[in-house]
């Protein structure tokens, strides 16, 4: 855990009443909460809670019914989707979407899409100045690649990668481009032991170098119980506790959502 | 590109060059035929292989490259040089009015869209005597640099070669830069390309747009090298032809889109004697590829690298 993260400031992430409902299902009700700079907060709750919801509308592919995101003074909402990494936030996803057919090393550079430049003509053409931001571009890629130590599969399709590795990749992939704000959709899930434990010291070390903030949402609880900052608790699309590790564990409305109410 | 890869397209392209010389004029007409249809097959991949846009319009793209550019040529007095890129433009200008309503469609819907572009298409060809003369067609002159005349097999071999290759080059430098990449960023998944900042509606017109201009240089190309041209060239069913080089070939491989295009370009040639032959043999070749080489015969060298493996 991280001693220091300024809680006096304004939040990075400043999430007010985010509301959304699915034909009368309501997956996200009144969700608001407040996310500082440097901060790893989970995000835990039962299967169907709204975790990943949440993460979809801060990735603006769905919209809500009401509520306001704010991420560093600017109007999340107000975003398309395409739009949301240039803010400077990033995410990995639950399942696979990583670009198949593309190598290693092509999905790293999709991460950097947003600060290249080539249009169609000089991409055509291959004008100088082309050619040079495409050198610039895999130098950073590789770089990412060998902070994940993948830099052995560069060249190796996608859909030949084992699936630990893939993991790493789609998180190589989304912060590549320096992002501030990381979502990540279960980043350990179907990962073995080792990896899980491999995988929390590479979040740890990401948030230190990219000064990140990471938000993250996961099943393994020693894993989010350990990294975590704070935890917010979701539970049929409300907040049903917030707080540190240890206020979370012994928090009556979590045990009760997590293993169901107490009988007598 | 490997310097060893380099090499072999070198040579194969000094022996492509110099093969017409020593054989009947025949052959140069035939290898034209094979080079306009890559340009084509080149830019239908774009959209349908490497962005994932289904797109059965491509005939109709064919068609209003070959009638701008000869309507230019007869009716503006431009010369060929202007008048193959401007055929080009209003081309790639109509594969924008396309990609419009294809934004918000795909698969099947999209494929029955772009249908429905060709065969209209055909039918204004067609029926609007006043611009294209309708079946009696248009004659068309052939291209000239000062009081050279490109009015022979060989000569309009050596012409089309040279903007096929260049057509060829823009569209290999094109799918192995960021644009290319957010091409197949699409076509793998829509959601993750966004979540990179990619414009996804942005990038489906330029594949569209692409794909047109493609058509279109191929259409005014065939036009100067046919002479004449009347709509029967242009029916629905070349549209599918093109997408049965690409499925041939291999969809999302420029190598792919030239050899799938010179194969299904060629047969009909071999074949000219035995014309319900040809159609069977076609259908033939697609359905067999389709189910024994769903990656087409590029996907051959892999499947082969990875038998050898075992």
């Amino acid at each position: 855990m991280k001693e220091g993260i300024n809680r006096s400031g304004d939040p990075i992430l400043q999430i007010e009443d985010l509301s959304i409902n699915f034909g009368g299902v309501q997956a996200l009700l009144g969700f608001t909460t407040s996310v500082f700079q440097g901060e790893i907060r989970g995000i835990i709750g039962p299967n169907g809670a709204g975790k990943t919801t949440f993460f979809n509308l801060l990735s603006r592919f769905y919209k809500p019914s009401r509520g306001k995101i704010l991420f560093d003074h600017q109007d999340v909402l107000g975003c398309k989707p395409h739009q949301i990494l240039a803010l400077g936030i990033s995410r990995t996803f639950q399942r696979s979407e990583l670009f198949n057919s593309m190598t290693a090393l092509e999905n790293v550079l999709m991460g950097l899409h947003i600060y290249e430049k080539a249009g169609l003509m000089s991409a055509a053409i291959q004008f100088k100045r082309m050619k040079e931001e495409e050198r610039h571009s895999r130098e950073k890629a590789e770089k990412i690649l060998e902070m994940l130590e993948l830099q052995e599969l560069r060249d190796v399709l996608v859909n030949a990668l084992p699936f630990g590795q893939q993991r790493l990749l789609d998180i190589g992939r989304a912060i590549v481009s320096h992002p501030r704000l990381l979502l990540l959709d279960e980043p350990a899930a179907g990962m073995p032991y080792a990896g899980k434990a491999k995988l929390a010291q590479i979040l740890l070390q990401i948030r230190e170098q990219f000064k990140l903030t990471i938000l993250l949402v996961e099943h393994d609880m020693k894993m989010v119980m350990n990294i975590s900052d704070r935890l917010t608790v979701l539970n049929y699309g409300r907040i049903i506790a917030e707080g540190g590790p240890a206020e979370v564990r012994n928090n009556s409305a979590v045990i009760e959502a997590y293993l169901g109410k107490r009988k007598g | 590109m490997k310097s060893s890869t380099r090499m072999i397209v070198l040579v194969f392209l000094v022996a492509l060059l110099l093969f017409p010389l020593f054989m009947e004029t025949y052959f140069s007409y035939v290898l034209c035929i094979i080079f306009i249809a890559v340009i084509n097959a080149t830019g239908l991949n774009l959209v349908t292989g490497y962005s994932g846009q289904t797109n059965l319009g491509q005939s109709g793209f064919v068609a209003i490259g070959a009638y701008a550019t000869a309507l230019f040529m007869t009716r503006m007095g431009i010369g060929f040089w202007g008048a193959l890129p401007a055929g080009g433009l209003i081309t790639a200008f109509v594969g924008l009015l396309i990609a419009i309503p294809a934004l918000r469609m795909r698969g099947l819907y999209l494929a029955l869209v772009t249908f429905g572009f060709a065969a209209i298409t055909e039918m204004i060809l067609i029926h609007w005597v006043s611009l294209t003369h309708g079946p009696d067609g248009i004659r068309v002159p052939s291209p000239e640099i000062g009081s050279f005349a490109f009015n022979s097999d060989l000569r309009m071999f050596y012409l089309i070669f040279a903007v096929t290759a260049f057509m060829v080059y823009m569209a290999k430098n094109i799918v192995n830069s960021r644009v290319g990449r957010a091409f197949i960023s699409i076509r793998e998944s829509e959601i993750a390309a966004q979540a990179m900042g990619v414009d996804i509606t942005r990038y489906k017109i330029m594949a569209f747009i692409l794909s047109a201009f493609y058509g279109g240089i191929a259409g005014g190309l065939w036009a100067t090298l046919a002479m004449f041209i009347s709509p029967d060239a242009f029916g629905v069913v070349e549209s599918i032809i093109a997408l049965a080089m690409i499925a041939v070939g291999g969809m999302g491989s420029i190598l792919g889109s030239i050899i799938g295009g010179a194969l299904l370009s060629f047969l009909p040639e071999i074949l000219r004697e035995a014309r319900e032959f040809q159609e069977l043999l076609f259908g033939a070749i697609l359905v067999i590829s389709l189910i024994f080489l769903p990656n087409g015969i590029v996907g051959l060298h892999d499947k082969i690298r990875r038998g050898l493996a075992k």
